[in-house]
Order: structure tokens, then C-alpha cells, then sequence
């Protein structure tokens, strides 16, 4: 019985500390020896000179590949390449953290008071600089996801113009939920449904993994599903390509309009000249354009207003929110009994006020963000019925910078290429074939 | 004709060159503010113990297989209990140390004697899965010594954390990664320290004042929370908002007994 009064006098007497300090209900014994404590083993994460030499194998690899397919022209070393960036940034640094990734980061940088690591940073801005000079080089050499699916493409199958250019509106969309979901720190939906991770790590989340070999399957047959018709970077990489000093270039004036470089292209990426696809005359183009542009205005004022409806839906995806009104139904008694997530939240101790306030501001974010994102929405599809009613003119065949991946398939297909590097005019070089 | 299509072509060469300068402009504006605003260091994924639940999502969430979230024994904490509910089941058959009375599925603590009537536990990494069982008994009958804690020798440090995804008491968050572990005991000793430093300062830390200004009518969700479109009141600090249910039961006076009862024997 004196034991028992003494353990009921020891929980007596530590209860008041015990509010303070989590629950030291039991004070560490006093030994009569010298006891040693065993060590509390607290293993260092990589040294940060890795994500240093991260970032330096990053630059490195960027500068080859656009050397590679800009100078060197050649597919097979571009394809090396491409494969060292699969093992490195891939199976290597298991695909964390990586140039799409790196946007979120961006963009929950400018949302909250996360502060974006510099080699995060330089993740994202270094291959958008090199786009900016040397066209999408990241997409050929660099980036493993690119790589896995460039691997796999063994029989390319042609995905109709129109096909091409409605889903290529995806990546766009995808793009504004991302930042808006990165934003307002709901999650980071592009590392989520990344298809390619559980591949690098040999696991992952039995749905993840089951998408990601539909994909690969997928991709066998269609070029580089993921970054034509999904990836986010793809869609920057499309606004800041085209501005590129070089870029992955065919024939030029010299072209003779074989078509053998767009049969190479799995990627559609090689436009034909104007003269075979005129179908109507110009007075109804100019129309159609003009309409379009009355219509740009309408499609952003839309897509914001709907976009804003939606903002409760969105915020609804944002865990402190969902624990909001969970724990104001459960204030309420409109539910019954509570969740794991509201039970965790009433150990904490903390008011319930600052909870709902938490969630309003994040609800107010939303409000804006979801309004810009629809406003996105609509431009991106405006944008894209601005650019296929302007009239162009092709007289050869050209590379479209924006859709190219500077894989270079198209270099050993082209005979003035051929020509040009066996030294001798086109036509003796063709008399030889 | 060609001299009008050269100098269209010259417009759009100069458009695309002010486009191109103020795209180069715009990411080195980035990169050098990033530069000037980020930090050296990358982040790294930890638990805060004192959010933790021990709800088990980190044994089934992680991507690695066993997770890379397992036990770690915050022993200056530790009272070293000889009927340690960490170690022991709540139901058991008997008192000894075999499986069928011990809490841990993988058999991943080790109990050593020290001296009458203490024991020491060490948990046996490799065998942690991190299911979180131990770390649950010793929340709620012992000291909390035992936590969840990511470890980095394991952890590949994904963007987005899986677990963190599915944590339901938000208790992983971004540490810098020089100081990447959160471990209770560090964090009082922290607390001793400033405390020393400041001797005006109460020692304990200020505990959260319960108090509000009273006033009348009923709490009010804001409507964003409650998500009714109609209810569009701004979110005002609601004074007289019901407070939260008291916080995780502390074995007070009364239960004591109870508490006995469930142990089935003596504290120590």
C-alpha cells in the first residue's frame, strides 16, 4: 500500500510540471553509479556540398547537351547523355529535387515564409536561362523523366495536329494549379502525381506505380506523353523557347522540302511549309482572328469568374481548412465524434479561433489565386486559338522551337545535313546512297 | 513585296529580342534575388514531437519500405520505468519479456537492467518499422521519451514529403538541414538555458492564457471555414468561442487509480 501511495504522490507532485513539460510523469532516476546514458543517435542528412555538386553536374550537363545538339549534332551522344541523366539525377538522386519540383518550391517561396533553398532555386532558373538561349536542351540531355520516356519510344505512332495542340493545353492548366495549390501551401500536386518517381526508387503508392507503368506503355508508342501533354516545366519551357538565339535548326534556305525530317520528328515538332495546309482564304482568317481577339477578353473575364466559384472548392483541398470546418461541425454537433485530424488538434491545446482564422486567411488566398488561375485558364485557351488563326508562312520546313526537345532525331534524316558533313554537294552525296 | 516582308520580319526580330532580354533580365533577377534572399542551407523533413499522435500513417505513408520515420529513444527524458508502457502491452499474458507481452510488432526494443528498479530501452533500429505503438504507450502512461523522428541516413528528402501528405496532426515540417533532428530533450534544455540567462524572466515557460475578453452570441464559424457562401461575416476573433475540449487527458489524482488498474500492478 505505501508503494501505492508513493506512485499516487509521484503523479500528484509532477502534474503540475507536467502541464508544462509534455508529460515528465517519471523524473529520471538518480543511479548510484555512474551510469551512461546510451548516445541518442541522430544521423546528418547529405552534407550540403552535395546539392552543390548537384547543381554544378546540373550547369555541366545543360552546357553539354546544348553543345551537343547544337554543334556536335548527334543523336547518339545526345542519348548518352540523356542516360547519364537518368542515372544521376534519376536513380542516383532518386528524382527529389528536380527542375519541375523546383517551381512549386518557387511558388510556395512567394506564398508563405518558406524561404527557397539558392540550389533549389538555381534547380528551375538554370534550365529556363538555358531555354532562353539554346531551346528546351534540358528536355533532351538533362532531365531524367525525359530520358525514361525517350528510352522506351521504340514505335513512334503520329498524333494528329488537332490532338496535339488540344491536349498541349493541359500543361498550361496544370501549371496554374500547381502554383496556385503551392501557393496557398496545400501540397504539391506536380511531386504527387509525378509517374516517373516510383520508377527511380524501384516503389512507391500503388496507384502511382500503376500509372506510371500505364504511362511507359503508353509511351512506347506515343512520344513523351508526360512532357508534351503533362509537365509544367514543358509548358514554360513553350513561352520561353521560341525566344531562343539558337536552337536546334534543319536545312534553312538550302531545305528541300523532302518532308524526312517530320516523318523522324515523333514529337510534331517540325512544321511543314505554309503552302500544302492553305485551305481557306486570308480575308476569312483575318475574320476569324478578329473574332477571337473580341472573344480573349470574355474567355479571361469567364474563366476568372468561374474560377472564383470554385475557390471554395479548391480551399476545400487545403488541410488546415478541411480541419476547420470539421471542427466547427464538430463545435456545432452537426457530426458525431471526431477524426483522427480534430482529435490531434484538441491535444494541442490551442484555441479554436485562431484556427478558423488560419483557415479564413487561406480561404481569402484562395479567392484570389482560383480567380487568376481561371483568368489562366481562359487566356492559355484564348492564347491558343490566337495562335492557330494567324496566318504564317513556311516556305521550307522548320523546327518549332517550343514543342522541339532537341532530341535530334531529325539530324541524320536531312540530306542536306548529310551532304553538308560528308563534304560533297547534295547531290553526289544523294548519288551515293 | 520583299522589302515590306523584311522589315515585318525585322519588327518581329526586334519583339523577340526585347522579349528574350527581358526574359534573360527577369530570371537573373530571380536567381540573384533568390541568391540574396534564400538560404545556403536546403530543408530537410522532421516530426514535431510535441504534434505527433502517434497515429502509425508514417509505417505505410513513407516511399521507402521500412519507412524512413522510426522510434528514437529521447533518454534524458526517460524515467526508466520497470513496467515500461513503451515496452510492454497493455493486455499481456504475463510480465516477462516475451513477444506475446511486449507492445512493439518487430521486436525492435531492447530492455536492459540497470539497477533495482530501473531499466534502460534501446530501440534496435534496423527491426523499427515505424509504426508508432511504443511511442503512443509512452505518450499516455509514461514521459513521451520515446518519438517519431525522420532519419536521415534514410530519408531521401522528397519535394513533398508522403508522409507529410498524410499526416493528420500537421506535425512534419521543414528544418534547416545543420540542425535537423527535434528532439524534446534538446528543446528543454534550450529553454533552461535561456531561462538562466534571463533570471528576471520566470523560469517557466508562459503557459497559454485560457482567458478572452467575454461577450455575448454564439460562436461563429467564419464563413470561409463553413463554407456557406451567405454567411459572409469577416473572420472576426470570436471572444466567447467554445474552448477546445481540455487537452489529451493527464493522468490526473482521480484516474490514478483507474490508471493502476489498466497497469495492473505498480508504477515503478
Amino acid at each position: 500500500m505505501t508503494r501505492r501511495a508513493i506512485a499516487l504522490a509521484v503523479i500528484v507532485a509532477l502534474l503540475v510540471p507536467a502541464l508544462v513539460l509534455a508529460a515528465e510523469r517519471f523524473p529520471p532516476p538518480e543511479f548510484s553509479f555512474d551510469y551512461q546514458f546510451p548516445d541518442v543517435r541522430t544521423p546528418r542528412p547529405r552534407p550540403p556540398i552535395f546539392e552543390w555538386i548537384d547543381v554544378a553536374v546540373l550547369a555541366a550537363a545543360l552546357g553539354l547537351a546544348a553543345w551537343l545538339a547544337l554543334r556536335r549534332r548527334s543523336r547518339r551522344e545526345l542519348f548518352v547523355l540523356a542516360v547519364f541523366g537518368l542515372l544521376y539525377f534519376g536513380f542516383y538522386r532518386q528524382g527529389c529535387v528536380c527542375a519541375i519540383g523546383a517551381i512549386q518550391n518557387l511558388a510556395l517561396a512567394l506564398g508563405t515564409d518558406y524561404v527557397l533553398p539558392i540550389s533549389v532555386g538555381a534547380f528551375l532558373l538554370l534550365p529556363l536561362l538555358f531555354a532562353l538561349v539554346f531551346g528546351r536542351v534540358f528536355c533532351a540531355g538533362v532531365c531524367p523523366l525525359g530520358a525514361v520516356q525517350e528510352i522506351v519510344l521504340l514505335r513512334p505512332v503520329r498524333v494528329p495536329v488537332w490532338l496535339e495542340r488540344s491536349l498541349g493545353l493541359f500543361p498550361f492548366i496544370y501549371l496554374g494549379f500547381a502554383v496556385l495549390f503551392a501557393w496557398t501551401d496545400t501540397g504539391f500536386l506536380i511531386c504527387r502525381y509525378d509517374p516517373y518517381i516510383a520508377f527511380f526508387r524501384l516503389g512507391g503508392l500503388t496507384h502511382i506505380v500503376i500509372a506510371s507503368v500505364a504511362l511507359l506503355v503508353v509511351a512506347v508508342f506515343i512520344g513523351r506523353p508526360y512532357c508534351r501533354f503533362v509537365c509544367p516545366l514543358a509548358a514554360l519551357f513553350r513561352l520561353v523557347a521560341p525566344l531562343s538565339v539558337w536552337h536546334v535548326r534543319l536545312g534553312g534556305e538550302e531545305c528541300i522540302n523532302c518532308h524526312l525530317c517530320a516523318d523522324a520528328c515523333p514529337y510534331n515538332a517540325i512544321r511543314p511549309p505554309t503552302a500544302e495546309e492553305r485551305s481557306h482564304p486570308p480575308s476569312t482568317g483575318r475574320w476569324t482572328l478578329a473574332a477571337i481577339l473580341v472573344a480573349l477578353p470574355l474567355l479571361i473575364a469567364g474563366g476568372a469568374w468561374l474560377g472564383h466559384g470554385a475557390s471554395d472548392y479548391l480551399a476545400g483541398y487545403n488541410s488546415r481548412v478541411a480541419l476547420a470546418a470539421r471542427v466547427y461541425a464538430e463545435q456545432q454537433e452537426e457530426v458525431e465524434g471526431t477524426t483522427e485530424e480534430s482529435e490531434a488538434f484538441y491535444a494541442q491545446g490551442k484555441e479554436v479561433t485562431g484556427l478558423y482564422q488560419e483557415a479564413a486567411e487561406i480561404r481569402s488566398r484562395f479567392e484570389v489565386g482560383s480567380a487568376v488561375l481561371g483568368a489562366w485558364i481562359g487566356l492559355v485557351i484564348g492564347a491558343r486559338l490566337v495562335a492557330v488563326s494567324l496566318r504564317r508562312t513556311r516556305e521550307h520546313y522548320e523546327v518549332d522551337p517550343a514543342a522541339c526537345v532537341s532530341c535530334g532525331r531529325c539530324f541524320s534524316s536531312c540530306p542536306i545535313e548529310k551532304a553538308r558533313r560528308s563534304g560533297r554537294p547534295l547531290q553526289a552525296a544523294e548519288s551515293t546512297q | 513585296m520583299a522589302d515590306e516582308r523584311d522589315e515585318r520580319m525585322n519588327r518581329r526580330k526586334f519583339l523577340t529580342e526585347a522579349a528574350r532580354l527581358l526574359g534573360i533580365a527577369g530570371a537573373a533577377g530571380t536567381l540573384g534575388g533568390v541568391a540574396m534572399a534564400g538560404q545556403r542551407d536546403n530543408m530537410v523533413w522532421q516530426i514535431d514531437p510535441e504534434k505527433c499522435i502517434a497515429c502509425g500513417n508514417c509505417a505505410t505513408a513513407c516511399v521507402l519500405t521500412p519507412s524512413a520515420a522510426k522510434c528514437v529513444h529521447d533518454v534524458a527524458l526517460c524515467g526508466f520505468c520497470d513496467l515500461c508502457f513503451g515496452f510492454f502491452a497493455e493486455q499481456r499474458p504475463g510480465d516477462t519479456e516475451a513477444p506475446e507481452n511486449q507492445r512493439c510488432p518487430t521486436g525492435a526494443i531492447i530492455r536492459n537492467f540497470v539497477e533495482e528498479p530501473y531499466y534502460e530501452y534501446i530501440i534496435d533500429e534496423p527491426k523499427c518499422i515505424g509504426c508508432a505503438t511504443c511511442v503512443e504507450g509512452c505518450m499516455q502512461y509514461g514521459n513521451g521519451s520515446l518519438i517519431m523522428q525522420v532519419r536521415h541516413d534514410r530519408c531521401v528528402n522528397c519535394n513533398e514529403c508522403a508522409i507529410a501528405a498524410q499526416c493528420p496532426a500537421d506535425a512534419f515540417v521543414r528544418v534547416p538541414a545543420d540542425e535537423p533532428y527535434l528532439l524534446k530533450s534538446e528543446k528543454l534544455e534550450k529553454q533552461a538555458e535561456e531561462a538562466e540567462e534571463e533570471p528576471a524572466a520566470s523560469p517557466r515557460p508562459p503557459e497559454p492564457s485560457p482567458q478572452q475578453p467575454t461577450s455575448e452570441g454564439p460562436p461563429e464559424m467564419p464563413r470561409e471555414a463553413a463554407g456557406t457562401p451567405e454567411a459572409a461575416q469577416p473572420p472576426e476573433v470570436e471572444p466567447d468561442a467554445p474552448q477546445p475540449p481540455a487537452p489529451q487527458p493527464e493522468p490526473a489524482p482521480e484516474e490514478a487509480d483507474s490508471l493502476e488498474e489498466l497497469i495492473g500492478g505498480d508504477l515503478r
